[in-house]
C-alpha cells in the first residue's frame, strides 16, 4: 500500500487530503510544520510527501531542500494557495501561487498542485508520482 | 480745473501768474517813477531855463525903469513861455502881468523846490534880478496840467504794455508747456501700453529737446530690461508651476500606487487564507459526494455547496490576479494593435446597438512585451465597463492606439458615459471597490485590469468628471528585439 505524507500547517488541510487518500488505498501520516515533517520522513520515508510552500518556522522549500540532499530519488508533490509572502523568503517579488510553485519546482518538486484543487487532481497527481 | 493745475502746463501758467503778481507791480512803479521823473525834469529845466533867460535880459535892458515896458514885458512873458502869471518884485514894489493877474501867495511862496504833485497845477519859479542897485525877483508860474497829462498817459502806456506783455507771456508759457508736455505725453501712453501688456510698445518720442531724448532713452532701456526680466519671470513661475504640478501627479500617482501595493498584499495574503480555507471545503464535499449516491437527500445540496466554493475560489483567482507585480507566464512580443483589434471583435458581440464603437489604430508596427490573453481581457474589461457606464442611452465608445513620444505604445478607452467623481477615481484599482449595486460585479474587473498592465511594466490612468465620460489610458513600453 502506497504511503503518503503530508505536511502542511492547517489542520483541516492536512485532515482532509489524508481522508480523500485514505479512502483511495493510501497510508496517509501527517505532519503539521516542515521540522516535524522533514523529521517524520527521515524515521519513515514514504512513496510521496506533500508539503505546503508556506508554512511557519521551516517552509515548504525548506522541506525539498532537506528531503532532496537526503533522499534524491524521493517523489515531493508541492502545493501552495498563493499570497503575499516575500517577507518569508519565497522569491522576493513573486507573490502568486504560480510563482512559488515555480520556486517549488526549481528546488526539486516533482509535481504542483495549486489551492484549491480539486479531489480527482489530487489522487490522479499522487497516484502518478507513486506509479514513477 | 484741478487736473488742469496739475499738469505741466497748468503750473507753468500758475508760476507765470504768480510771477507777475510779485514783479508787474515792481516793474509798473519803477518804469512810472522813470517817465515821471524824465518828463518833470524837462519841464522844470525848461521853465527854469525860460525863467533865468527872462532875468538876465531884464538885468541887461532898461525896461526895469519904466513900469509900463515892465508890464509889457511880463504881458509878453506870459503869453510866449506858458505862464499862468508873472511878477517882478523890485525894492520892495511889485508889478504883475496885465493880462493875468497875478495870485497874492505868489512872494510868499517863492520858489518851488521840484516838480510837486499833482494836487497843485502850478510850478513857481522864483530867480533874483540885480541892476545898478536894485534888488528884486522876477515870479513866473508855470501850468503843471500838460505834463501831468503827459504822465498820466505814459502810465496808461505803461499798464497797456505790461498788460500785453503779461497776455502775450501767457500764452508764450502754454505753448512752451505743451511743447515740453507732448513729448512727456507721448511717453505716458507708451509707457501704459507697456503696462497693460503691449511689451512691443517702445517709449520714444520726436522731441529734440536733449533731456526729454536722455530720458526717454533711460526709460526705453528700464523698459527693455524690464520687459527681459518679466518675461524671464514668468518663464520661470510657468516653469515652476509645471514643475509643481508634476511633482504633485507623481506624489499622487506615488500615493496611490503604494496604496493599491498596500491593498494587494493584504489581498494576496486574503487570498492565501481563503484558499486554505476553500481546499478542505472542497475535498470534503467532493469525497462526500463520491461516498453517497446521486439519489442521496444530500446529494444536491453538497453539490451546491461544491459549486459556490468554486465559484469562491474564481473570485480569490482574481484578487491573486491584481495582486500579482508580475506576469505568472513568460512575457511574449505581441502587436498591441491587433490584439486590440482582436478583442474588439469579439467585444462586438456584447456591444448594444446604442452605443458606437469607434476604432482609432495606429501603431501597427510596434510590439510590446505582454501576454495576449491577459491583454485581451483587459480590453474586454474596460469596454464591457464603458457599455454600463453608457448605460441604454446613445453613446461612444473611443478606442484608440498610438505611439507615444517617450518610446511607449498608449491604447486610450474612452466613452461618453456616466462618468466618475475624484473619489471614486482615487479608489477605482481596489479591489472589490465598485459603484454598482450589491450583485452587480464584484469589484475586481478594474484591479485585474491593473495588475495586468503593471504587470507588463505598463502604467493605466483614468481621467474622468461626473456626466462627462471617463477615459483609460494604458502605457506599455515599446519593446526593441
Amino acid at each position: 500500500m502506497p504511503t503518503v505524507l503530508v505536511i502542511d500547517d492547517e489542520a483541516q488541510i492536512r485532515e482532509s487530503i489524508q481522508q480523500v487518500l485514505s479512502r483511495v488505498g493510501f497510508t496517509v501520516t501527517t505532519a503539521g510544520d516542515g521540522a516535524a515533517g522533514v523529521s517524520d520522513f527521515f524515521a519513515q520515508p514514504v512513496d510521496v510527501v506533500i508539503v505546503d510552500i508556506i508554512m511557519p518556522r521551516s517552509n515548504g522549500i525548506e522541506v525539498i531542500n532537506q528531503i532532496r540532499a537526503q533522499f534524491p530519488g524521493a517523489r515531493i508533490l508541492a502545493i501552495s494557495g498563493g499570497g503575499n509572502f516575500s517577507s518569508l523568503g519565497y522569491k522576493p517579488g513573486t507573490i502568486t501561487t504560480e510563482a512559488y510553485l515555480a520556486s517549488a519546482t526549481q528546488a526539486g518538486a516533482d509535481a504542483v498542485l495549486s489551492k484549491p484543487f480539486r479531489r480527482d487532481e489530487l489522487i490522479a497527481t499522487v497516484r502518478n508520482l507513486v506509479k514513477n | 480745473m484741478r487736473r488742469f493745475l496739475n499738469s505741466l502746463r497748468g503750473r507753468l501758467v500758475l508760476l507765470q501768474l504768480l510771477l507777475y503778481a510779485a514783479f508787474l507791480p515792481l516793474l509798473f512803479i519803477g518804469l512810472d517813477a522813470l517817465a515821471r521823473r524824465n518828463a518833470t525834469a524837462t519841464f522844470t529845466r525848461h521853465a527854469r531855463s525860460y525863467a533865468t533867460s527872462l532875468a538876465r535880459e531884464l538885468e541887461l535892458s532898461d525896461t526895469l525903469e519904466s513900469p509900463s515896458r515892465t508890464v509889457i514885458f511880463l504881458d509878453g512873458s506870459v503869453e510866449g513861455g506858458g505862464c499862468l502869471y508873472a511878477a517882478i518884485e523890485l525894492n520892495g514894489r511889485t508889478l504883475g502881468s496885465s493880462a493875468v493877474e497875478t495870485p497874492e501867495w505868489v512872494q510868499a511862496r517863492g520858489d518851488d523846490a521840484d516838480f510837486g504833485g499833482s494836487e497843485d497845477s502850478v510850478y513857481a519859479v522864483a530867480i533874483p534880478l540885480a541892476r545898478e542897485g536894485a534888488r528884486g525877483r522876477l515870479y513866473l508860474g508855470f501850468d503843471k496840467h500838460p505834463t501831468l497829462g503827459q504822465l498820466h498817459q505814459a502810465r496808461r502806456q505803461i499798464i497797456a504794455a505790461l498788460g500785453l506783455y503779461g497776455v502775450c507771456s501767457l500764452i508764450a508759457a502754454m505753448l512752451v508747456a505743451g511743447y515740453v508736455s507732448r513729448p512727456l505725453t507721448q511717453l505716458q501712453v507708451a509707457s501704459r501700453r507697456v503696462a497693460q501688456g503691449d511689451k512691443a510698445a517702445q517709449l520714444r518720442t520726436d522731441s529734440s529737446m536733449l533731456e526729454i531724448v536722455g530720458l526717454a532713452a533711460d526709460l526705453e532701456n528700464m523698459r527693455g530690461e524690464l520687459v527681459g526680466a518679466a518675461d524671464e519671470l514668468r518663464a520661470e513661475i510657468g516653469q515652476r508651476l509645471t514643475e509643481q504640478a508634476e511633482r504633485v501627479r507623481l506624489e499622487n500617482q506615488l500615493r496611490h500606487e503604494q496604496r493599491l501595493a498596500t491593498v494587494g498584499t493584504l489581498a494576496g495574503g486574503i487570498a492565501h487564507e481563503f484558499n486554505n480555507i476553500l481546499l478542505p471545503l472542497i475535498l470534503y464535499t467532493e469525497e462526500a459526494l463520491a461516498q453517497i449516491p446521486a439519489d442521496h437527500p444530500a446529494h444536491p445540496n453538497l453539490t451546491r455547496v461544491l459549486k459556490a466554493a468554486n465559484r469562491a475560489g474564481d473570485v480569490v483567482a482574481k484578487l491573486l490576479a491584481f495582486s500579482r507585480p508580475g506576469s505568472d507566464r513568460p512575457l511574449v512580443p505581441v502587436g498591441l494593435a491587433r490584439v486590440v483589434n482582436e478583442a474588439l471583435d469579439f467585444s462586438q458581440a456584447f456591444i448594444p446597438p446604442n452605443v458606437q464603437l469607434r476604432r482609432e489604430i495606429a501603431a501597427q508596427d510596434e510590439q510590446i512585451l505582454g501576454d495576449p490573453t491577459l491583454l485581451n481581457q483587459v480590453v474586454l474589461n474596460l469596454c464591457s465597463n464603458a457599455v454600463l457606464a453608457i448605460g441604454p442611452d446613445e453613446g461612444v465608445i473611443t478606442v484608440t492606439v498610438q505611439v507615444c513620444e517617450s518610446a511607449s505604445v498608449q491604447l486610450r478607452i474612452a466613452d461618453t458615459g456616466i462618468g466618475m467623481s475624484s473619489e471614486v477615481q482615487e479608489r477605482i484599482f481596489e479591489p472589490f471597490f465598485t459603484t454598482r449595486e450589491v450583485g452587480q460585479g464584484s469589484g475586481l474587473g478594474l484591479s485585474i485590469v491593473h495588475g495586468i498592465v503593471t504587470g507588463m511594466g505598463g502604467q493605466v490612468a483614468v481621467t474622468s468628471a461626473p456626466h462627462h465620460g471617463a477615459e483609460f489610458v494604458l502605457e506599455f513600453p515599446v519593446y526593441r528585439s
